[in-house]
């Protein structure tokens, strides 16, 4: 008689468990739209006591885990300065960052070559050390096309379509819209990868997520895809059934692949403190779970040339992004 | 109504069976349901605790879930992607309310906001500061509800917090409706178990029923037996024995059942020899002798044999019991009924059906009367001889008590086929026959025949005249003078009695004396007569003659009878009547048979006064020891002597031989009978004497007498006589 009521307990408990799973997915799909932009009480007033880390997060709850550690152990090195509390601020989008910037919220951002170079320009950071992410300093943005594919360059993807990811992607969406753009080649931006694309652009896709570009590619939804070297060794992201049927047909030259810059208004004592704090840092053992969380990161390098160069270049491909397709 | 043992037996375990399997049917459902309503509400319970905990559980889980989610829109203010997390879970049905605040408890958002006010208040200082500090509020609320706060954090910061409250109204209604839907599969049960239940009880009647029915049959059928043997028993068709091999309590009813009917046959056996034999003489009676008679009959028939019947009715039995004694009078009646057997059976010895165990049978059908048949009686002159031989059975006589007793019978004869064509029948003609020879002088045999028949349904008749006759009138005396011979002269008178019939005409003495005798009317005519005669007698003497003297017969059937002298006294005096004047006639015959009481009759009555003289005398014993012994004062001689005198010397010898011991013995004489002057000559030649007789005049009525003997004119003389002759 009994069983009768282990369908309430079972019904009850798959539905438990699928409200929460619906509820998990929808945030996480929820687009990051700005519907109010309200500050913050507790943060109006800037004091000399607090060092702030900031980045452009769609996730703050993740990324404030990431930060959080780094920016104790900052202070934990500071408290000569008078510098005593830390604190994490994250920003949806790269226009709050630079309000942030500009209101003298924010002591220290990460940010990727390409937000590095916009923060300078726009709200006069000032970038400091190259982060090592995952044990690698640079990579590099491949574009790819099937094996059996007529394209071979990325001229010949003049009537094609190319599956790039969202515009705060550097490596699969800015640094090949940039590359297509100052090939010369005119770019559509495509809602759906079944629209038609003019016989002289080249069609652009932009999925939600660089998960989906393979997938895309392999299916021959779209003739051509864009990803990170970094993402291309993944298993995840590109199966080794699909790389085999892949041929790359551009490959980029190595960008750096973080960047930390310090805001207009921190001081040179602490500019100079946390730049030392962060190239030293490697070699502090009580840094190391602050630097494992901070992205999985190696340790710190001071700029040289090259990531100069790349800053440069960022600047510049901003400006042609910018002009052709405004994300 | 009759009810069968095993058809109760049956009925009575059905019923027994039915009420059992109903009480356990009844117990078990009663049981089943109590436990059945007690396991729902255990379960009930266990479910509303269990889905109230789960939903505790789930307003944590959910509660959490929702906190984690809300972080990112919260920390941006994402009031779209907020509203949208808040809209999936208002959808559910137990939330009551939901909204999101920030850290100083402000409401963000409110997830009812569009459609109801939220009814929840808003925090209160301690909630907010628990959710201030990061800790979750979890309270129980009225109206089945709880509400759960959790702090929305991103990292350590609290940034705000969601305010859930979760209703268990609609929980409620859940379990209730399982409650119901319990409920009603409960009843549902309950109900196929109550066929269920009613089906095993049906069954086990139905089986119950059987099985007893052939239980009872078994324990029933040697009843069934033992009853029909009783009832054989009762009817004496059949004394067993029965065999009832059986060790039980029916074995021992078969066993004392066979006791009884053994005894029961043993007493029938007694019972039907008792009912069926004389016990005197251990002959058969008259039923059995009935009963064999008309097999006998039916054997005859069937072989178209001859059959007789011979009626033995023995004479003077009736003396011999009175005089001496009953004793002796069976004894002499054992004698009798073994000297007739032992002669049947040498008799049939020599006969060609001796072996036929029906062949004869010898009787005791009454007192002292015999019957006895005999098959095979090829004409009349074989039951002639038959009837010779019994009557040789009784002599010589029989010596009992030292006293040696003469007895002789009388028989009826009647055959078969001429005389009847039953026992009935047969016996009838035989008794009538029988009774003949008893009228006719005994000591004889008769056939049967048609006129005697006819007789003796005259005599029936007669019989039943007479008892009336008193009534009626029709009796009359009748006065016959008796004369002195010398001087002729009307001395004295016989009272004869004479009854006009008004059927049958003037009926003789000799025909209705006898049957009055045999009726025992005798007695009353007999006292008619002694008063009626005395009354005259009483009437003459005062107006004629003083001296005059009547005589009255008395019959000896009246004599036992101890009232006579009685009778005679009171008549005496009552019409005082000089006793000297009244004179009693008997018969020496009916003296003979019980002398002792005759004589001491006669001496009573010899006191009186009155005569007694003897009647007829000269045909019977006519013993001179007799005229002693009884103290007579005169015989009256027997008119056969005197009819006869004239022709017969031997007879005129003996009369006058009479006359003269008479005379020498000092007694008076009376001549009967003289028919003519020459026999009063003759008689009166040498004696003095009375005479009586045609001659002189027939029996007279009343008044013709008085002319007759008390007128002058008529007194007769020899004279007389010499000129009348």
């Amino acid at each position: 008689m009994n069983c009768r009521y282990y369908h309430y307990w079972s019904i009850f408990a798959v539905f438990t468990a699928l409200l929460v799973t619906a509820i998990q997915v929808n945030t996480a799909q929820a687009d990051t739209v700005d519907i109010v932009n309200k500050q913050n009480p507790g943060r109006d007033q800037r004091r000399n006591d607090v060092l702030v880390i900031a980045k452009v997060s769609d996730n703050p709850k993740k990324h404030f885990r990431y930060l959080k550690p780094m920016a104790d152990y900052l202070v934990s090195k500071m408290t000569d300065l008078g510098i005593n509390k830390s604190e994490v601020l994250l920003a949806k989008n790269n226009q709050q960052m630079i309000q942030y910037l500009k209101a003298g919220r924010v002591d220290l951002i990460t940010e990727s070559v390409v937000s590095t170079a916009l923060f300078a320009k726009q709200a006069k950071t000032t970038p400091l050390v190259r982060k090592w992410k995952n044990a690698s300093p640079s990579y590099q943005s491949l574009i790819f096309v099937r094996s059996d594919s007529d394209v071979h360059s990325t001229t010949g993807l003049i009537g094609k379509r190319i599956a790039l990811a969202d515009p705060g992607s550097t490596s699969a969406y800015f640094i090949p819209m940039a590359t297509l753009l100052q090939t010369g080649l005119p770019v559509v931006t495509l809602s759906t990868p079944h629209d038609t694309v003019p016989a002289d652009a080249v069609g652009v896709f932009l999925t939600s997520s660089d998960k989906t570009i393979s997938p895309l590619v392999y299916g021959g939804v779209v003739e051509a895809g864009a990803l990170s070297s970094i993402d291309w060794k993944k298993k995840k992201r590109v199966p080794k059934k699909h790389k085999q049927a892949y041929r790359i047909i551009h490959s980029s030259h190595a960008w750096p692949r973080m960047l930390e810059s310090v805001a207009a208004h921190v001081n040179k004592t602490v500019k100079n403190r946390i730049k030392n704090i962060l190239i030293n840092a490697h070699l502090d053992p009580a840094a190391k779970s602050a630097l494992y969380a901070y992205q999985k990161t190696s340790k710190f390098e001071a700029l040289n040339q090259e990531d100069f160069n790349a800053l440069a270049e960022a600047e510049q491909m901003l400006s042609v992004v910018n002009t052709v397709s405004p994300p | 109504m009759r009810v069968k043992l095993h058809v109760r037996w049956a009925g009575a375990i059905a019923i027994l069976v039915f009420a059992m399997a109903t009480i356990v049917a009844t117990s078990l459902l009663y049981n089943f349901q109590k436990a059945s309503e007690h396991l729902t509400e255990i379960n009930e319970q266990a479910i509303s605790k269990q889905l109230l905990e789960q939903l505790q559980v789930q307003g944590r889980e959910l509660s959490a879930q929702l906190a984690e989610n809300l972080a990112n829109p919260l920390y941006y203010y994402d009031l779209h992607n907020l509203q949208r997390t808040l809209t999936m879970v208002q959808g559910l049905y137990h939330v009551s309310s939901i909204y999101v605040f920030d850290t100083q408890g402000h409401i963000v958002l409110d997830g009812f906001d569009k459609e109801t006010q939220s009814s929840e208040p808003s925090l209160s200082k301690a909630q907010l500061e628990a959710i201030q500090k990061g800790n979750y509020w979890e309270q129980n609320l009225p109206n089945q509800k709880s509400l759960f706060i959790r702090p929305v954090t991103i990292g350590d910061d609290v940034i705000g917090g969601v305010n859930l409250v979760l209703t268990f109204a609609q929980t409620q209604q859940n379990i209730s409706e399982m409650k119901r839907a319990s409920r009603a599969k409960e009843t549902e049960n309950l109900s196929q178990f109550s066929g269920f239940a009613v089906m095993i009880t049906l069954c086990l009647v139905i089986v119950g029923a059987a099985l007893a029915t052939a239980m009872a049959r078994q324990h029933t059928r040697p009843i069934h037996r033992l009853v029909e043997f009783a009832q054989a028993i009762g009817s004496r068709n059949h004394y067993g024995p029965i065999m009832v091999e059986r060790n039980d309590e029916l074995g021992d009813l078969g066993h004392a059942l066979n006791q009884m009917a053994a005894n029961l046959q043993q007493h029938t056996e007694q019972i039907e020899h008792l009912a069926y034999h004389d016990s005197l003489t251990q002959l058969p009676n008259r039923s059995r002798f009935t009963l064999s008679l008309d097999r006998a009959i039916s054997s005859a028939q069937k072989n178209q044999n001859r059959l007789s019947v011979f009626c033995i009715d023995l004479d003077g039995f009736k003396r011999i019991n009175d005089t001496l004694g009953h004793e002796t009078g069976n004894q002499l009646l054992k004698a009798i009924s073994h000297r007739i057997a032992c002669k049947f059976r040498q008799t049939v010895l020599f006969r060609d059906h001796s072996q036929d165990e029906n062949e004869w049978l010898l009787a005791r059908l009454g007192d002292d009367e015999f019957a006895v048949f005999l098959q095979h009686t090829a004409n009349t002159m074989e039951a002639a001889f038959v009837a010779q031989c019994i009557m040789q059975t009784f002599t010589p006589s029989f010596f009992l008590d030292d006293h040696d007793l003469t007895v002789t019978a009388s028989i009826g004869i009647a055959s078969y086929p001429e005389n009847g064509k039953n026992a009935a029948d047969l016996l009838r003609c035989a008794d009538i026959a029988m009774y003949r020879v008893k009228a006719e002088g005994k000591r004889d045999f008769k056939f049967f025949s048609e006129a005697m028949d006819a007789t003796d349904n005259h005599k029936m008749s007669l019989e039943a005249d007479l008892r009336n006759a008193i009534g009626l009138n029709e009796l009359e005396l009748y006065y016959q003078p008796i004369v002195c011979s010398q001087t002729g002269k009307v001395i004295a008178a016989e009272a004869l009695l004479r009854w006009h019939s008004e059927r049958h005409g003037n009926v003789s003495p000799c025909e209705f004396i006898p049957i009055a005798e045999e009726c025992g009317l005798i007695h009353e005519i007999g006292h008619w007569v002694i008063r009626t005669a005395i009354k005259q007698l009483a009437q003459w003497n005062r107006t004629y003659d003083r001296h005059f003297q009547l005589s009255i017969n008395i019959s000896g059937a009246q004599l036992p009878k101890q009232g006579l002298a009685q009778i005679l006294t009171r008549e005496i005096i009552e019409q005082g009547v000089t006793p000297e004047n009244l004179h009693i006639e008997v018969t020496e015959t009916s003296l003979i048979f019980n002398k002792e009481a005759s004589i001491k009759l006669l001496d009573t009555i010899k006191a009186l006064g009155v005569k007694i003289w003897l009647d007829d005398f000269g045909t019977g014993y006519s013993s001179l020891s007799h005229l002693k012994l009884f103290n007579v004062d005169g015989v009256k001689i027997d008119r056969s002597f005197v009819s006869d005198l004239e022709e017969n010397q031997e007879d005129r010898t003996l009369t006058f031989a009479i006359i003269a011991m008479a005379e020498a013995l000092g007694l008076n004489v009376v001549a009967e009978g003289v028919e003519s002057m020459a026999q009063w000559h003759l008689l009166a030649q040498k004696h003095s004497l009375y005479l009586q007789g045609y001659v002189i005049s027939k029996a007279l009525k009343s008044a013709k007498f008085e002319q007759f003997a008390f007128e002058p004119k008529n007194i007769y003389t020899l004279e007389k006589v010499d000129t009348l002759s």
